[in-house]
């Protein structure tokens, strides 16, 4: 019982000091698409089904091919809360439960703006994110509204 | 303890050498993973994990392999190691699925059975808040839901702009399930009485509850609905086949009769608060009724540190027979609190207190009379990519 009620004090103890480190920045992001997408803006709703695979089309019939990213975690977790209202734990959450259920695989994930572009630029339909600072030649920007 | 190290050691492994989820692998091959273990300890009884000296041997590790060899065609194969008494590695899923469009898939195999919320995700540690599913529903002894079954069925899913979503799921197959039957060990020890037991007999006695029946010719179904209300869904399972018993112990295989099982389902999850909460009612004809429920809810506190809480409940009636002088096998009833640390969304520690009443689950384990409340103290870890 001893050992137990250390490890609990143990586990609650490590919480207290890792949740003390320094939280990821805050980081702004823009929506990119594919330049053959005929859409100007979309609302946080619609870009969230997009990604989350629950509309697989755009208005225009276009299929549509999310990307995700890992090059920042600040951006991701910036992205997954200003579109999906939730943390990207809860996301990735979401996404094994799809997976190991065999029912979705999420979208790709690619290693940095950069990588982005590239996706987004090639494929019809794409959409991603990347930092507020990245450059924008070849797609399109899209105007989320909250 | 040497085999609970070993699968440590290669489940870490697994987590640090695995590629990266989705994009090493081509857009044709998705390979994920997922492992367990916790240590168990209890104030006499054997329940779940726990036992009076401490228990180290209990874990699992699975690889799954979701592929897309051609367009709208998924197959998916998950394979599995578990460790309890003994190390066993199986096929957990492997089966095959054509789409026809998201509201009508076709799927063929080995596949998970759809009932409730957690058969999709049986044995995945970072996708519940307790080391453990809730016993009175998802317990090995509880016979009420299969990891999986072997037949075939349909699936799809529906979505409006609104924010109301439609899933549902048809299938047909028998299923393999284990129950616990603590009531039957109670009787054999009354007609046993007086007679003496060498030490290996005691040791299979005390666990030799578990009966396996195979449900054959079965079909079922699952409904859910996603509210506009941001993360709530209900939902409603049943499914009914015919029993057949294996051979165990003293009973030679025989027919049984038919099994109708049904439940209803809520969760709400907004990524920080996570409540979930089902009801199940299974009727075995002439043999048992059961009745089971659980209320789970979690809360991230700040940052990783999570508390949890869950009741669990479960309550048989048997057909024939009577348990007069020890009516605690027939009942369970489970209040747990937890803690944990999520390190990230991939790898979790889990602490959990749990007090139990009834010996539905709960066996003793060895002489001295059946003590019907338990005191469990779980630690352990679950991980996955």
């Amino acid at each position: 019982m001893k050992r137990i009620l250390t490890a609990f004090l143990v586990t609650s103890f490590i919480g207290a000091l890792a949740a003390g480190a320094a939280h990821a920045q805050d980081a702004s992001y823009k929506v990119v698409t594919n330049t053959s997408i005929n859409v100007t803006s979309i609302s946080a709703d619609q870009l969230s089904r997009i990604f989350m695979k629950k509309t697989t089309k755009w208005a225009d019939g276009t299929s549509a091919q999310p990307v995700d990213q890992t090059g920042s975690t600040a951006l991701s977790e910036a992205f997954s809360r200003g579109v999906h209202g939730k943390p990207a734990r809860a996301i990735s959450s979401y996404w094994q439960k799809m997976v190991f259920s065999g029912r979705m695989v999420p979208p790709p994930k690619v290693s940095g703006d950069n990588e982005v572009l590239d996706f987004v630029r090639s494929k019809t339909g794409a959409v991603g994110y990347v930092s507020s600072s990245a450059s924008t030649e070849g797609v399109k920007v899209l105007q989320v509204n909250r | 303890m040497r085999h609970c190290i070993k699968a440590l050691v290669v489940a870490t492994l697994m987590v640090l050498l695995a590629p990266a989820p989705s994009t090493a692998a081509t857009d044709t091959l998705t390979i994920r993973g997922f492992g367990n273990w916790a240590y168990g300890v209890t104030d006499g009884n054997h329940y779940i994990n726990g036992s009076d000296a401490g228990d180290y041997n209990h874990g699992d590790a699975a690889i799954s392999f979701i592929a897309s060899p051609v367009a709208n065609t998924t197959i998916f194969i998950q394979t599995a190691i578990e460790i309890e008494e003994e190390t066993t590695t199986k096929l957990d899923f492997g089966f095959a699925e054509y789409a026809f469009s998201n509201a009508l898939k076709f799927r063929g195999g080995f596949v998970q059975q759809p009932f409730g919320i957690y058969t999709d995700i049986f044995s995945v540690g970072t996708l519940r808040p307790f080391s453990s599913l809730p016993q009175g529903i998802y317990g090995e002894g509880a016979g009420i839901v299969a990891e999986s079954l072997a037949g075939a069925g349909l699936r799809g899913d529906f979505y409006e702009e609104s924010g109301w979503g439609v899933s549902y799921d048809l299938y047909f197959g028998s299923i393999d399930l284990t129950s616990g039957h603590p009531w039957e060990a109670l009787h054999e020890e009354e007609e046993e009485e007086g007679a003496v037991h060498d030490e290996e007999e005691e040791d299979a006695h005390s666990h030799a509850t578990l009966e396996s029946h195979v449900l054959t010719d079965m079909f079922g179904g699952r409904l859910v609905v996603e509210t506009p209300v941001e993360g709530l869904s209900v939902g409603a399972s049943a499914y009914t086949g015919d029993v057949s018993h294996a051979e165990h112990d003293d009973h030679e295989a025989s027919a049984g009769g038919s099994s109708v099982t049904y439940g209803l389902q809520a969760e709400y999850d907004n990524g920080t608060f996570v409540l979930r909460t089902e009801y199940v009612r299974q009727d075995v004809e002439n043999e048992l009724e059961v009745d089971a429920a659980y209320v789970e809810a979690s809360y991230m506190i700040y940052r990783g540190l999570q508390a949890a809480v869950r009741y669990d409940w479960s309550d048989t009636s048997l057909d024939e027979g009577d348990v007069d002088e020890a009516p605690s096998v027939l009942e369970h009833e489970d209040w747990g609190i937890g803690l944990n640390y999520w390190f990230n969304q991939n790898f979790v520690v889990k602490c959990s207190y749990h007090m139990v009443t009834g010996n539905r689950f709960a066996e003793s384990e060895g002489e001295g009379g059946l003590e019907d409340e338990t005191t469990l103290v779980s630690a352990g870890v679950a991980f996955s990519f």
